[in-house]
């Protein structure tokens, strides 16, 4: 018998959309090393396998983590119809004053563009998403050696690429941890959405 | 055994912040069109999936009319079950959907960037997404028409310009008692980008919603979006033409009748942001100063040893949620700076430091303290250097953590 065959509200799904697509979108930007497109394409049909089942995700604990994941496994069964010729285009949009270099953020979209599909996920979960190694592994289902055999491949190949310009950018920031009050704002956070924890 | 922190370095802390600055350049999502597509793709792959079921049951349940023509959206309020057709209704196509809002933009030319609809408007609601270049740089607009079971005082809201830049909204009750309001949206994360919504509410329920960019939403191409004189865009959100719209789709069960009182209250679920203010205030370290309060926020601005920052207080009632939040921490790894304290009848206060993003400390933006009680309730302030929620700048705040920490656990909150 089929669950959902009546045609239910759902009146809150518009409302998780519009709280979370921004995010959504962003993190399918970075998997598609920067094809804005195709972003918008994994989101839509992300979000439609959210809808699917949203009676039962909306009581989830936490329905953002499980669209994040339903996005990142789309993008990695995805099988891409567009053509090359629709990739980011080279026309840079300027984002921000504080910016240290506007071209390495194009730099480093092409190089993600240019890694395995899996190790682009690896490194935006760990990367933009904050995702441990083991949260990684299991939206992945990868194992969790895995995902640090990938890791450690992908940052070796983007730093042979971009490490020069990394330091250069960001004066090679000592560190993940720690507070360092001398450095200054950098320019996401001049930019920086609110995200209480509470 | 290896951890993260094999991976930490100055390389891999630059990358992320790369990454961050990146992301920046994605798109903003056009939030209605996303619903509304994710719905439609939703009920593909369902109708697919059922093909495939009804396939291998070789029964030809497929060719029916009726079940595959609920394409078309639904109200974003709450809403009854979705409307069945009516064959007393007149039918619009969606090319002549895209033709009447092409006539209502001013001179230019005009690209579908949402073509993906149903080829007859039906539900409760349409909408198109177009890139509009009137020569001085093309622009994304989008159009929603809806049915909805809103009043006008809630169909048409300004933004609130504590959460978003803003830089200006005016909201207009019109004699007939529908509400126009113009609210011009700074884009928080493009430099010069913007965003202008224009939304008409009537009271029977129906909306126009117009939105427009000054070029792509990441990425600004002229100074203003393209239609930018408020009469005009006035005429555009309350044109005539839209009746034939409207006319055209289902009407909501639930809809308001013009006339109908406001519906009570709803009661509310704890303390006012007055009450909580009030008993925010005595409980300041001796010196601090409160500057200004914002009960609508919750909010005051506190200096302290020549220190100010802005301080939030907000409180939840028991519930199920909350306990089950207390109960699966554990589960969830602290951030960096994140310090948890269990105390002997099963409180959970705990104190945070944090930047742009919820592991991020280089620099710390937020300080945090809240208190998870047992029966599922809690207390918590949030403090930040800025004038609004997306103002963040680094350095002390008034308060540190301590004095949070303090604040959250006095027994006046409990009274």
């Amino acid at each position: 018998m089929d669950q959902e065959s009546a045609e239910p509200p759902w009146p809150e799904f518009p409302d998780f959309v519009a709280s979370r697509a921004r995010h959504l979108l962003r993190t399918a930007f970075l998997l598609t090393g920067g094809d804005s497109h195709l972003a918008e394409d994994l989101v839509q049909e992300a979000l439609g396998r959210v809808y699917l089942k949203w009676r039962k995700i909306s009581r989830l604990d936490n329905p953002s983590g499980y669209a994040q994941t339903v996005l990142v496994n789309t993008f990695l069964s995805y099988r891409r119809k567009r053509s090359a010729s629709e990739r980011v285009t080279d026309e840079f949009p300027e984002v921000g004053v504080h910016d240290p270099d506007p071209a390495l953020r194009l730099t480093l979209l092409r190089a993600l563009a240019e890694l395995p599909a899996p190790d682009r996920a690896v490194l935006v979960l760990r990367f933009w998403e904050d995702r441990s190694v083991e949260e990684t592994a299991a939206a992945l289902r990868l194992s969790g050696t895995a995902v640090r055999t990938r890791c450690r491949r992908a940052l070796a190949r983007l730093r042979a690429v971009l490490g020069d310009d990394i330091e250069t950018a960001f004066g090679g920031s000592p560190g993940t941890t720690g507070e360092d009050a001398t450095s200054g704002p950098n320019p996401s956070s001049e930019k920086a959405v609110l995200r209480h924890a509470h | 055994m290896p951890t993260d922190d094999e991976f930490a370095d100055a390389f891999t802390d630059g990358f992320a912040r790369a990454l961050r600055g990146a992301a920046e350049l994605a798109p903003e999502p056009v939030r209605h069109t996303l619903a509304a597509q994710a719905e439609q793709r939703g009920r593909r792959r369902r109708r697919r999936r059922r093909a495939v079921v009804a396939s291998a049951l070789a029964v030809l349940v497929l060719a029916g009319a009726g079940g595959f023509t609920a394409l078309g959206g639904r109200p974003l309020g709450p809403t009854g079950p979705a409307a069945q057709p009516d064959p007393d209704r007149p039918e619009m196509s969606t090319r002549d959907f895209v033709t009447l809002i092409t006539g209502l933009l001013p001179k230019g030319t005009v690209q579908e960037l949402n073509t993906d609809g149903p080829e007859k408007l039906s539900g409760h609601t349409t909408g198109a997404t177009l890139l509009f270049d009137d020569g001085a740089g093309a622009s994304i607009v989008e159009f929603s028409v809806e049915r909805t079971n809103l009043r006008p005082d809630a169909g048409a809201v300004c933004t609130d310009g504590f959460q978003t830049p803003q830089d200006a909204c005016d909201r207009t009750v019109r004699p007939d008692g529908s509400v126009l309001v113009i609210d011009k949206l700074r884009n928080q994360n493009a430099k010069d980008g913007r965003e202008w919504r224009v939304t008409w509410a009537a009271p029977d329920g129906r909306r126009v919603s117009f939105t427009e960019y000054n070029g792509q939403p990441a990425t600004a191409n002229r100074p203003e979006p393209p239609v930018a004189d408020s009469t005009r865009l006035t005429e555009l959100v309350t044109d005539p033409a839209w009746d034939r719209v409207f006319a055209a789709l289902a009407p909501v069960k639930d809809a308001p009748r013009p006339g109908d009182s406001p519906p009570p209250a709803p009661a509310a679920g704890g303390p006012s942001n007055a009450e909580l203010l009030a008993k925010l205030v005595p409980l300041l370290p001796a010196g601090a100063e409160v500057e200004k309060q914002d009960p609508g926020h919750a909010a005051l601005t506190v200096t302290y040893q020549g220190r100010t920052s802005m301080l939030q207080v907000g409180a939840d009632p028991a519930s199920e949620r909350g306990r089950d939040e207390l109960a699966t921490m554990d589960r969830n790894p602290p951030t960096p700076l994140e310090v948890r304290q269990k105390g002997a009848d099963g409180t959970l206060v705990v104190t945070n430091r944090f930047g742009n993003g919820k592991s991020a400390t280089n620099p710390v933006l937020h300080w945090t303290a809240a208190v998870h009680y047992p029966d599922g309730s809690q207390l918590w302030l949030s403090e930040w250097n800025g004038e609004n929620q997306y103002t963040a700048r680094p350095g002390d705040p008034a308060l540190d953590v301590d004095q949070l920490k303090a604040i959250a656990t006095a027994p006046a909150w409990r009274s």
